[in-house]
């Protein structure tokens, strides 16, 4: 059925010099601002971007408009955040945008700044971007000389600024709270909540925090109008979303298509598993996801609710194929230990927790582990889940607890022969 | 079957043997392990909400944490991060429990089942009980399974990295983590893997010992020195598993009130260096009583190990002066002399030599010459107790019948003031300054000369808004700078006070010079304060500022309920010697010399004629040209004189008869022609008064060596071998006879 991407974020990614302000306005580029400013009021703005069902893209899939409309009305100034932190293992869509199509996130930002009132954009891009920085900060200075940034946007009473901050290389920072934080000069840490940035965000204004993508989406669908948006994908999850597919496919990349299509079309239209082998296990969302088995992932749609009622969640949308033959031990390994460096050691389990398992899964891999240490790990696991400040920590077992239930063998593989079955290739 | 300890069973366990022994309370009670509300909890307006905790009702103030309604309870929650005078911030997640709300029906009303109970709707995972508010009709689970296996997992967590030192641990004890462990830990450790270490003891400061280790990340040190010190000196560096506690590199932590980073460390990672290995904390006897290190007077524990002092902690919550809180000049500046340094023996000079003599021969000795003359110089010190310097005073003026009467340290200003305004100190509590909306700070260093003032100014600075100037101080470095609202450098204090004291009294010259806009400024602000606190340098101050402009501002900025302009003190019981009448201008009371209806009074209560002339202060004595006879200098030595003072050191001819009560070996002492002994501060019984006028109790907490009479036996003994005997049975007779002369109620203790 979907043999081909709808490209609404992507349309531009092809074309040659699509980064340059010439090109973005020659494809529609900024009317939608236009529009905005000239003929909506922030009101309509909200309720259209509400009407059109977009939700955030990335991780929680909370619906914008709603976000939007939290912001008190009579707090002066307010703030927009644009997330550009992406960090998460096989996630890698906000970069495709940020190099190719940079002028579509500040128009989207600048359209959410209308619609809140709020007089400054921060867009906080991780640390290790350095040509998505550079882009960015050309794409800015653009902005400004065509006066569609800075004061009195396009002749209208609507000012707005624009800065662009660049993380030091946190995965937590992608945290919005933890990004509120960097973003103020303290340690990149998750904030508590209340109060929601909402309400009290940076520097203690309220703040709407918003993934790239999200808001490169906001444009077309205020020039197109909600119900132009709601043509693709479920009642509840409308619309499209940048799928980055990688692992073990034949063609790793970020495809756009409606949501809730079957994840089979998505791994077939990546070309499929690499190789022609099997499916073993796949991460519908970002790797703190929790896994699918080949069965499930094979079944399930990729629209947020049916990933949530498979047990996981779609998260960031980056979907990882795992192919047979693969070790889970190894898989577990890698992932525990990105969590266990990126964890920010504000709260005890995430702390101790992820250097635990590290820990015990080293001894898995270096054939020091028994079969006590086969349930050590799960409890281990399970003691995190839910007892952590921010959902780094809550979700940091998860890989964990996938691979274990998914490739259980592996582990007693590891148990039983002290080495790797990938080693032994004989599987 | 291995048997859980309950907790109560636990502290029996642990210190009931220890019951009945002075007073021991273990010091986790100091860091915060008690739950008291935080004074910010008080903002519901006195709104109550109705929660429901492991089944049990109870109505709390809205506003408050779950964990201090359970504690409300007597449900006593782990926690390690949470703290009742800092914010929450939920880190350690020992405190989780189970939370769950009414259910809502659409319309907002309260969902019930069939028999019309209401539905509560669990949340999905646990909460910290530290970081949510009550709110009306919540429900909370602390001793489920759940809420119990959350807690013992985090449990888990805290010890897999901890090491097993406790043995050598100066926390070990009464440490809050080990009481954790004790009650819900495991007995045995799950993680076999090398546990991760750090380089340690680490030197924060001279004090201050950082082991790496031991600590749990609960923040509390990161929190109190930012939040409530007003100086973020700490902060956790790096990331993860790895990140651990730092100051910034070359510097250290070097705010005053570094020390209580120590008592709220809920583990043994912070630990005070003096105390190092000294004592293990089941071998303190502990007795309260108060620091005399200033004239804010901090009640704390003076904990001692052998009948030998160790360490000095705040005594906690006391809500009139210094709460959980001290200073490092109190706790780690504290020194007695060693046993071994100690003057046992009367001494006396012959031919050239000080030797030790017999109480008798040296009472009888003294008693004689002090019979010969009526101009001997009665010179006691701030180190007095209210009630040594009553009777040293009452001794001269009625015994040894000399008007000569004074201390060391006493400031001509305060004795002006007190004269003409009936009151030797500040109005309002210390406690109470962090209520002050308005604070001038004039040429006084508050933080570093009454620490716990410049904690409360600085408390109204940081949370309730209040405006801080400062006119007429140098700093070296920002600690009072850095919060004020107005910072004059270059004017002198007198000068600026004048003017401002003249614009607040609406008697101002309207041609203002442009220098003077900001003082302006300042009187203006003071002048519409609620609650406008003044601090003027007294004359121990570099450059101090009359006691007619203190008065001039004292009655412009008086207020209902609320008088806050005074001197900064300096010397620790000055306020309770000048009420005693140890000056040469006043008798008890705060009454002039001459006062003939006081003087009758006195006569009638002593009991015998008395000396009712004003006297010559130490200063004016050698101009005076009446030290030339045979008269007496008798000095109470307050141990602190390293160098004689000029006006000391010109008095050459009296030399000859310098009597010394003093405890050890001292420049005064080495001077002198007889030595009487003394007792320290740590010996003695009586009560200080403190700078906003509170009397406290100072109680014995180490038994004097023998031969070491106390100052008052000295008194009643000389009072006999010279013909007009007096004596009190105890230090309270002294005290209640002054506070009926006086009539100044402030004499009695606040607390037993």
């Amino acid at each position: 059925m979907s043999s081909d991407e709808v490209r609404i974020v992507k349309r531009r990614v092809d074309l040659p010099q699509s980064t340059t302000w010439r090109v973005y306005r020659e494809t529609d580029g900024y009317r939608a601002l236009e529009k905005v400013v000239k003929e909506m009021t922030p009101d309509e703005v909200i309720e259209t971007v509400r009407a059109s069902g977009l939700r955030g893209c990335g991780g929680a899939g909370f619906p914008t408009g709603v976000k939007w409309g939290f912001v008190p009305k009579n707090i002066f100034p307010k703030y927009v955040c644009v997330n550009a932190d992406e960090s998460e293992p096989g996630t890698f869509k906000d970069r495709l945008i940020i190099e190719k199509d940079p002028h579509a996130i500040i128009e989207g930002a600048l359209i959410a700044a209308y619609a809140i009132q709020a007089e400054k954009v921060f867009i906080y891009i991780r640390g290790e971007f350095g040509r998505g920085y550079d882009i960015l900060q050309q794409a800015i200075r653009e902005a400004y000389q065509t006066r569609l940034a800075g004061d009195q946007i396009l002749g209208s009473s609507f000012s707005c600024h624009l800065v662009l901050h660049r993380g030091a290389g946190a995965y937590i920072c992608g945290e919005e709270t933890g990004l509120l934080e960097s973003l103020e000069g303290n340690r990149g840490e998750p904030r508590m909540r209340p109060p929601f940035p909402a309400v009290k965000g940076a520097f203690g204004q309220p703040t709407v925090i918003n993934n790239v993508e999200t808001l490169a989406r906001v444009p077309p669908i205020i020039l197109n109008g909600p119900q132009w948006y709601r043509q693709w994908g479920t009642e509840r999850s409308p619309g499209t979303r940048l799928y980055c597919v990688s692992g073990h496919v034949e063609r790793a990349g970020v495809y756009e298509f409606p949501l809730g299509i079957p994840m089979r079309d998505l791994i077939e239209f990546a070309g499929g598993v690499s190789k022609g082998r099997k499916l073993k296990a796949l991460i519908p969302g970002g790797s703190s996801a929790p896994m699918l088995d080949a069965e499930t992932a094979m079944r399930v749609t990729t629209d947020f609710e049916a990933i949530m009622s498979a047990g996981s969640f779609a998260g960031s949308a980056g979907i990882v194929a795992i192919a047979e033959g693969t070790c889970m031990v190894k898989v577990a390994l890698r992932l525990t230990r990105f969590y266990m460096r990126e964890s920010c050691g504000k709260c005890t389990p995430c702390r101790e927790g992820t250097y635990w398992l590290v820990q015990a899964l080293d001894g898995f891999h270096s054939g020091s582990a028994t079969r006590e240490d086969l349930s050590l790990l799960e409890s281990v696991g399970k003691q995190m889940v839910g007892n952590c400040f921010c959902l780094l920590g809550d979700t940091a077992p998860n890989p964990l607890l996938s691979c274990l239930r998914i490739g259980r063998d592996d582990f007693e593989y590891h148990i039983a022969h002290q080495r790797c079955p990938e080693e032994d290739g004989d599987r | 079957m291995r048997e859980r300890l309950d907790w109560d069973r636990l502290v029996a366990l642990m210190w009931g043997r220890l019951e009945g022994e002075k007073g021991f309370v273990p010091a986790n009670m100091l860091s915060g392990t008690t739950v008291g509300l935080r004074p910010s909890a008080a903002k519901g307006e006195g709104k109550t909400v109705t929660v429901t905790i492991d089944g049990q009702k109870i109505s709390v103030p809205e506003g408050i944490l779950i964990i201090e309604a359970a504690k409300l309870l007597g449900i006593d929650i782990p926690h390690f991060c949470y703290h009742p005078r800092m914010m929450p911030v939920g880190v350690c997640r020992q405190c989780l429990v189970e939370v769950g709300l009414p259910r809502r029906m659409p319309d907002g009303s309260l969902a019930r089942d069939e028999s019309g109970r209401v539905q509560i709707q669990w949340m999905p995972k646990p909460q910290t009980s530290c970081t949510m508010p009550v709110s009306d009709g919540l429900e909370v689970r602390v001793k489920s399974e759940e809420a119990e296996s959350a807690r013992r997992a985090i449990t888990e967590f805290l010890l897999i990295n901890h090491p097993l030192d406790c043995p050598v641990c100066d926390r070990g004890g009464e440490c809050p983590l080990q009481n954790v462990a004790f009650v819900q830990g495991r007995p045995y450790s799950r993680f076999m893997e090398p546990k991760r270490t750090f380089p340690k003891p680490v030197s924060l400061s001279p004090h201050i010992l950082l082991d790496r280790e031991r600590c749990i990340m609960c923040k509390r040190c990161i929190r109190f020195c930012d939040e409530l010190a007003g100086e973020k000196q700490l902060e956790q560096v790096d990331r993860g598993w790895w990140s651990y506690i730092a100051v910034a590199d070359g510097e250290e932590l070097d705010t005053i009130f570094s020390g209580n980073v120590i008592d709220i460390c809920p583990v043994g990672a912070l630990t005070s260096h003096p105390y190092r290995f000294a004592s293990r904390p089941w071998e303190l006897a502990r007795t309260q009583t108060v620091c005399p290190k200033c004239p804010i007077h901090c009640t704390i524990f003076a904990d001692c190990r052998f009948n030998e002092p160790k360490r000095f902690v705040p005594a906690g919550e006391n809500f009139q002066v210094n709460d959980l809180w001290m200073c490092d000049v109190g706790r780690f500046q504290l020194k007695f002399p060693s046993p071994a340094d100690r003057i046992t023996a009367p001494h006396l000079r012959i031919n050239g030599d000080l030797l030790p003599i017999s109480w008798d021969e040296a009472l009888d000795h003294l008693a004689a010459v002090l019979s010969q003359s009526d101009r001997s110089f009665f010179v006691g010190s701030a180190v007095m107790t209210n009630e040594e310097a009553y009777l040293f005073q009452r001794f001269a003026r009625s015994v040894a019948m000399s008007p000569n009467v004074d201390f060391l340290e006493r400031d001509p200003y305060m004795t002006e003031i007190a004269l003409k305004s009936g009151s030797a100190h500040l109005g309002v509590s210390v406690y109470d300054l962090q209520q002050a909306d308005v604070t001038l700070i004039a040429g006084c260093d508050l933080y570093h000369h009454l620490p716990i003032g410049w904690f409360w100014v600085l408390q109204a600075v940081k949370f309730q808004g209040a405006r801080l100037a400062v006119v007429g101080l140098t700093e070296t470095k920002p600690r009072i700078k850095r919060w004020a609202w107005k910072w004059i450098s270059d004017r002198d204090p007198q000068s600026a006070l004048d003017i401002i004291a003249s614009e607040v009294e609406g008697t101002g010259d309207s041609s203002f010079g442009e220098s003077d806009r900001e003082l302006q400024a300042i009187a203006q602000a003071l002048k519409s304060a609620r609650r406008p606190l003044v601090l003027c340098a007294s004359g121990t101050d570099p450059s101090p500022v009359r006691p007619e402009t203190v008065l001039r501002l004292l009655e412009a900025l008086r207020r209902d309920d609320w008088s806050a302009v005074f001197y900064t003190l300096h010397h620790a019981n000055e306020v309770g010697c000048l009420i005693a009448g140890l000056s040469p201008e006043m008798l008890p009371g705060l009454k002039p010399c001459g006062d003939q209806a006081a003087g009758s009074l006195l006569q009638r209560v002593w009991g015998t004629p008395l000396v009712l002339d004003k006297g010559i202060g130490l200063r004016n004595a050698r101009e005076s040209g009446q030290t030339a006879d045979r008269s007496v200098l008798w000095i109470i030595d307050p141990g602190t004189i390293h160098r004689l003072p000029d006006w000391l050191g010109g008095l050459p001819e009296t030399r000859e008869r310098w009597v010394v009560s003093a405890t050890h070996w001292t420049a005064l002492a080495k001077g002198a022609w007889m030595i009487l002994p003394d007792l320290t501060f740590l010996e003695k019984n009586g009560t200080y008064t403190n700078w906003s006028g509170l009397c406290q109790k100072v109680r014995r907490a180490v038994q004097p060596p023998e031969g070491v009479r106390p100052l008052s036996w000295v008194l009643f003994q000389l009072s006999e071998r010279m013909g007009r005997p007096f004596s009190y049975p105890g230090p309270r007779h002294a005290r209640e006879e002054l506070v009926s002369i006086s009539r100044l109620t402030e004499l009695l203790p606040e607390a037993d």
